[in-house]
């Protein structure tokens, strides 16, 4: 008989054990890739989000502030910056295009942002999907998401909302027209109405609008770290997002090292218990084999005995090992899932994969499953 | 024993993928530093040293510090003369440095600490360039490169 038959024959002996065995290694197995899979989709994504933002200017606050409420249109409350020094900003030649913000408003679908047309002048990112872009102060742009079809009308709801009807008792009587839509980004902007800063200060009675922050793109490298140099210099908050999720990454990298150290613990605390159930399980299929009057192992003990220690190593091997392949399988699936779920309770596009970083790891398994297999092998008697 | 054996070997598999970025070139390497990229200041702006313009093309290793990060996992980083985080008296206006390198790496590497030197090694190329993902111009760019961390 073939020694890979006579493996699998252990293994067929006793379906109920080996089922067990492939199940929790695959489950565990499964559980582990997700999560790791899943925190860096996480990352990735909010690290993507930010890909059009190159220099956020805002008044002198919280820079955290002011990288939620532009990067990720959370709401977080923002100075306005001072008109004096936005002219001399605007004015700087290191700047290719600049875009103002104004938050507070909203329409039925999300968030009302105030702009100008620098902001769809900003690459891949200002393209848009359909119509174009707002000439006129009652004229709107729509986020890829936004229900509004281009051509119809709105109008924006206030962010305070007192009395029971919200959306009649705060509405502004100012109407837009949709004449666009962006293109799809997967960020929290596919939810967002742009119409233009003018309009949003005539909606509140002002003459001047209130800039809350500024979105440059510098033309050159070297001016990016000037512009940012000399707009903190003068008194304001310019950061690149990139700062800011870089410092977040390094913060949160404790708690992420814990989770995932935790996986791998997990993982070798179930190898330990399946290699503890797989010697019994080993054990009693070779008391069998050795009450059996006439078995393939017999005669030359030295022989058998190595024999028996190689279809044993078989059967503990390759148990596991298809645990690990099944795990990998079904993390393939659940992480993508797991990631659309997130995406829609974060309300941006979180695209979750298994990836090389995965299968490394599943390579290692497969090496300390080789040789944790050697263990059963030992422990079971000789003949 | 097994439980170190698995981290070991998962941490190893791990790290796989960095120590192809973050690692020794030895090769044909010519040393450059931040003072030796221009020779002066022209009409038409900085004029490029000999020695800069001699390497075009070669591979170079520069002492550096990573400046403030532009994009989160990016494939290149911004190196400058010094570390411009802490500091509140070196950067005045006139010193300003216009001398910022890009190094572009293969796969993203993680942000070094901004305070401590780094070494990185890549082909040196010099002259405006618009980078189509950034959209920004750039001088000085090392590419391929190769960054090594200082040891802890």
């Amino acid at each position: 008989m073939n020694i890979f038959q006579s493996g699998w024959r252990i293994i067929r002996r006793q379906p109920n054990s080996s089922i067990a065995v492939v199940l929790i290694l695959g489950i565990t197995t499964a559980l582990g890739y997700t999560i790791t899979a899943v925190e860096r989709g996480v990352r990735q994504s909010a690290a993507r989000a930010a890909d059009g933002f190159d220099l956020l200017v805002g008044a002198p606050g919280s820079s955290t502030s002011l990288l939620l409420a532009t990067v990720y249109l959370r709401v977080a409350t923002l100075d306005t910056l001072p008109e004096t020094s936005l002219t001399a900003i605007l004015t700087d030649n290191g700047i290719r295009t600049a875009a103002p913000l104004s938050f507070g408003d909203a329409t039925d679908s999300g968030p009302l942002v105030g702009t100008t047309g620098g902001f769809f002048d900003r690459g891949k990112i200002g393209v848009l999907s359909e119509g174009r872009t707002f000439n006129q102060p009652n004229e709107a742009v729509v986020g890829y998401r936004s229900p509004a079809a281009v051509g119809s009308k709105f109008r924006p709801i206030h962010t305070d909302a007192d009395g029971g009807e919200p959306q009649n008792a705060t509405g502004h009587a100012f109407e837009f027209t949709v004449v666009g839509r962006a293109q799809n980004t997967g960020t929290a902007w596919d939810y967002a109405t742009l119409v233009p800063i003018e309009a949003m200060a005539k909606m509140h009675y002002q003459a001047v609008p209130a800039v809350q922050a500024l979105v440059i793109s510098p033309r050159s490298v070297a001016d990016a770290y000037r512009l940012r140099h000399v707009l903190r210099k003068g008194g304001l908050l310019a950061v690149f997002p990139a700062e800011l999720l870089v410092e977040f990454d390094a913060l949160t990298e404790g708690p992420r090292t814990v989770i995932k150290a935790a996986a791998v613990l997990l993982q070798t605390l179930v190898l330990c218990g399946i290699l503890v159930a797989l010697g019994l399980m080993l054990r009693r299929d070779r008391e069998q084999l050795h009450s059996l009057p006439n078995s393939d192992a017999e005669i030359d003990t030295q022989a058998a005995h190595r024999y028996g220690f190689r279809r044993t190593w078989i059967a503990a091997f390759s148990l596991p090992s298809v645990g690990v392949a099944i795990g990998l399988a079904v993390s393939g699936l659940s992480a993508p899932l797991l990631g659309k779920m997130v995406s829609n309770w974060a309300g941006m596009d979180i695209s979750c994969s298994v990836s090389v970083a995965e299968l490394q790891v599943a390579v290692g398994q497969l090496i300390v499953l080789a040789v944790a297999a050697l263990l059963p092998s030992l422990a079971t008697p000789k003949l | 024993m097994l439980l170190r054996f698995v981290l070991v070997t998962l941490m190893a598999l791990s790290c796989l993928s960095a120590s192809t970025v973050i690692a020794a070139d030895d090769k044909d390497v010519r040393e450059i530093r931040f003072d030796q990229f221009y020779a002066g200041v022209g009409p038409q702006g900085p004029d490029y040293s000999a020695l800069a313009k001699s390497l075009v093309g070669k591979r170079v290793r520069i002492a550096a510090y990573a400046a403030a990060p532009f994009r989160a996992d990016a494939e290149f980083m911004m190196l400058t003369r010094s570390s411009m985080h802490v500091c509140p008296y070196c950067n005045s206006d006139n010193n300003w440095p216009i001398d910022i390198i890009v190094a572009y790496t293969k796969g993203v590497i993680p942000a070094p600490n901004p305070t401590s030197q780094i070494s990185v090694t890549g082909t040196l190329e010099l002259g405006a360039k618009l980078d189509t993902v950034t959209g920004m111009v750039s001088q000085i760019r090392l590419v391929n490169s190769v960054v090594e961390l200082p040891r802890r």
